[in-house]
């Protein structure tokens, strides 16, 4: 009689177990009593101090970075520039386009360009201000629409027009949606860029040992793996001499799932100074590390038929990327491959355009790519929904998938459970006896929340 | 220019010497490794750094460390007893009012100070009592459910 019955099966010690049972948290009690190490929090006695300078310019280039003064201040262990690195780095591999230092040029207010290691706050900063640094100013775009003027310098020589990618799409027919439809209606949605906000800000603790040529970096990092590469990639070294560590990690919602400059900086200066480094960022650095939700327009256009039936979807999304890769590529892809998988749509047309700016590099953020389209998407859902007449739950329910199936762009969806979500809202809100009747300045109002595959092993179109 | 500080800390006196333009957080943290005490800003914004100073909520990145010379200071590493989790601690731990931690310090201590001047607060109290506090995980939700919890507890005991 070893199989389980009902609920819960509690083992030889009384403590119930399995899939549905209740268990503390691993960490739990580490993390109540201020136990738990964040990368911050790591003993770092005798490290020497790191400092970034960071360009006070949006687009220059650079004309000279005089580290001599700064060099020799007592206390100074190491300052490095561009020179300490010359392999591009970058999550996507054919999209390498950032350097740990500036290399000849600065591309947002903020772009590292120098940085230092130091045995006090007091001297680090003193070496900070002893840089002196030429530039000539570059005009500076901060909308897509600037970046795209016909007479705009490229950001990168390799991208004329400063579009970093374009991506089009149709599945489907999706004039001969739109044809068919009873109503068809069109509207553009401006969408704020947004910043993670993690609440432990960046830290990195780099131990160079000198006698071996080793690399030991702590760091905040959600991508461990992906630091590892990077650090041999950027230091050129044998990735069998590196080791990263990441311990106790104070949120991350994206920010941290690709290599950030800090970190290889961080590695740079321990080498330089034959040493161990500690870098704490500051909030602003992390505003500017950035990383974000990109700032997004999105002309989207529905075709619907009288009763609600979805019959073509065309959407153009533009995307402000910021001045460099990053996950680029993947977010303005995603922004459209993910317009499928929730609703059964017999058409869908995709334009996408990522666009270099004067910014810090927009990438991954919760609901990677996908938020900005989906509000469009049921926003406009819900007003042409309500311009035929037609209850925003009930046209939802008229565009259900039915799993399994695979969607027009090749995405597998195996199980659903939209249609049970949608009873189970639809009763506990009230919705039949509430909406329409919380007074002035309330509502009840419904829509999907953006689709998302949390792991794509697959391509994607 | 340094001088010696002596203050109670998590009930023990300590002397020791501390420049003057030393934040209280940064003696916390760098000086006597008491890292439990978080930074989450650039200076009183997130009430990650949240302390308590004769039993009042403090920002320990916005209180130098000389202006608390002969007070009472308690941080997180104070709060277990005889090794036990505080009741606040289970709270936390129990309902999931921890999820990265980061800010689960300053939470804890901010909503210590509430129960030692108010054992039984409502929702609405302790809402506004953690509302110098940020969270970027949890929602809040299960936060307010711990601090609910510990008063229960409280109240039972
Ligand atoms: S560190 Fe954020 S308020 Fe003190
Ligand atoms: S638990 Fe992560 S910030 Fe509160």
């Amino acid at each position: 009689m070893n199989a389980p019955q009902s609920g819960l099966q509690a083992s030889r010690t009384g403590v119930a177990h399995g899939v549905g049972a209740r268990l503390p948290l691993i960490d739990g009690v580490d993390k109540v009593t201020g136990a738990a190490r964040y990368t911050a929090d790591l003993p770092a006695a005798g490290a020497f101090v790191g400092r970034i300078l960071r360009s006070r310019w949006a687009h220059a280039e650079l004309l000279e970075v005089d580290v001599t003064a700064a060099r020799a201040l007592p206390g100074v262990q190491a300052v490095i520039t561009g020179e300490a690195c010359d392999m591009p780095f970058g999550v996507i591999p054919i999209a390498q386009n950032e350097f740990p230092l500036a290399r000849g040029r600065v591309r947002y207010y903020g772009d590292p360009i120098a940085a230092v290691a130091a045995v006090d706050d007091a001297t680090a900063d003193a070496a900070l201000a002893a840089i002196r640094v030429r530039v000539r100013e570059l005009p500076a775009y901060f909308t897509p629409t600037a970046a795209r003027a016909p007479d705009a310098i490229p950001l990168h020589d390799n991208k004329p027009g400063n579009i970093e990618r374009e991506v089009h799409d149709e599945f489907g027919d999706a004039e001969a949606g739109f044809s068919a439809a009873d109503l068809v209606r069109e509207e553009t949605y401006d969408c704020a860029e947004v910043h993670h906000a993690m609440m432990e800000p960046n830290a990195a603790l780099a131990a160079w040992d000198a006698e071996r040529g080793h690399l030991t970096l702590h760091s905040v990092t959600q991508v461990p793996y992906y630091v590892h590469l990077t650090l041999a990639r950027c230091m050129r070294m044998d990735p069998a001499h590196i080791r990263v560590i990441k311990p106790f990690v104070g949120g991350g919602f994206g920010h941290r799932t690709e290599t950030l400059n800090f970190e290889v900086i961080c590695a740079l200066l321990a080498r330089a100074a034959r040493g161990t480094v500690r870098l704490l960022q500051t909030r602003e650095e992390c505003f500017l590390a950035h990383r974000g939700r990109p700032q997004t327009q999105i002309r989207m256009k529905l075709g619907l038929t009288r009763d609600g039936r979805v019959t073509a979807c065309h959407a153009e999304v533009v995307q402000r990327g910021g001045a460099y890769g990053g996950y680029g590529l993947v977010t303005i892809l995603y922004a459209g491959a993910m317009l499928n998988g929730l609703y059964d749509i017999p058409a869908v047309k995709y334009d996408g355009y990522r666009v270099y700016t004067n910014t810090p590099a927009c990438g991954a953020m919760r609901g990677h790519g996908t938020v900005n389209t989906r509000f469009a998407f049921e926003s406009l859902l819900d007003t042409m929904a309500a311009e035929l007449e037609l209850d925003p739950i009930t046209v939802r329910r008229r565009n259900l998938l039915k799993a399994p199936t695979d969607t027009i762009n090749g995405l597998k969806v195996l199980s659903y459970g939209l249609p049970q979500c949608l009873d189970r809202v639809e009763e506990a809100s009230g919705w039949r006896t509430r909406r329409g009747k919380l007074g002035k300045g309330r509502g009840l109002g419904m829509a999907f929340p953006p689709s998302r595959c949390t792991g794509t092993a697959n391509p994607m179109r | 220019m340094k001088s010696i500080l002596s203050l109670t800390l998590n009930g023990r006196l300590r002397e020791d010497v501390v420049p003057h333009n030393t934040l209280l957080l940064d003696y916390l943290r760098d000086g006597l490794q008491l890292t439990g005490t978080k930074r989450g800003c650039d200076g009183g914004e997130c009430g990650a750094c949240t302390v308590l100073v004769d039993g009042q909520p403090r920002l320990a990145c916005s209180t130098l460390a000389h202006g608390v010379a002969g007070r009472h200071v308690e941080t997180i590493e104070g709060m277990r007893r005889s090794g036990r989790l505080d009741r606040l601690q289970r709270a936390f731990h129990e309902n999931l009012g921890t999820q990265c931690g980061f800010c689960t310090p300053g939470m804890v201590m901010a909503a210590e100070a509430l129960l030692r001047s108010n054992p039984t607060p409502d929702r609405e109290t302790i809402r506004s009592a953690l509302a110098g506090n940020l969270c970027r995980c949890t929602g809040y939700v299960k936060i307010l459910d711990a601090v609910e919890a510990a008063a229960r507890e409280e109240a039972s005991a």
